[in-house]
């Protein structure tokens, strides 16, 4: 039996050597993340003069989440390669990746990024208010 | 394995942390949030003159998490 590392698409698993058995033969596969951030997210990058705390894909203005609209709607690779000709492959292959993440988990994320300044100085007082008890408490 | 975020690592992603989110997705599914961290992200939210989608960002996240 052997460890094998590949990738996920959908249904597919695009392992990154042959598995040295014969063709059609029936196997049945274990499958475990690794411990590995996504390497795909590394195409998209925060640019504040685009829009703040959302990506863009690098090197561009396109928004991330306006492409994740386009694939969401069905929009093929090559369509979205000729409506918007800067993308890569790999930057299409990311988008596709990133349209799999639980929305709620884009959405959140940069929400608050118009809001930082306020947010670091409220957790700063929850933290002053939470040592303040504790003195209290231990007095 | 499972993760407790806190109000801090869940901050992290609103603000638009790349690492954090990075580590979001990574681990999606296995993300945990306990009371006391909901009880000061809604005091967050509460507050007055919040605008609506301080809260909906808030809601988002709860979705992505337990």
């Amino acid at each position: 039996m052997a460890t094998l590392h590949g990738v996920i698409h959908g249904k597919t698993i695009e392992l990154e050597r042959e598995p040295g058995l014969p063709e059609g033969q029936r196997i049945a596969v274990e499958v475990r993340p690794l411990d590995e951030p996504p390497a795909w997210l590394e195409r998209f990058v925060v640019d504040p003069t685009v829009r703040l705390g959302k990506f863009v894909i690098k090197g561009t203005r396109l928004l991330v989440d306006d492409l994740v609209h386009l694939v969401d709607e069905g929009r093929s690779d090559e369509d979205l390669r000729q409506t918007h000709p800067e993308l890569s492959a790999a930057d299409v292959d990311a988008v596709r990746n990133y349209a799999r993440v639980p929305e709620g988990m884009r959405r959140s994320f940069g929400g608050w990024a118009e809001d930082a300044e306020e947010l670091d100085e409220y957790l700063d007082w929850t933290r002053q208010q939470r040592k303040q008890r504790r003195q209290e408490i231990q007095e | 394995m499972s993760f407790l975020l806190d109000t801090d690592i869940c901050s992290a992603q609103m603000k638009a942390d790349r690492r954090v989110h990075s580590r979001f997705i990574q681990y999606g599914g296995q993300l945990h949030i306990s009371v006391v961290t909901l009880g000061e992200l809604f005091a967050w939210v509460g507050r007055a003159k919040a605008s609506p989608r301080r809260s909906q960002t808030l809601f988002d996240l709860l979705k992505a998490a337990e």
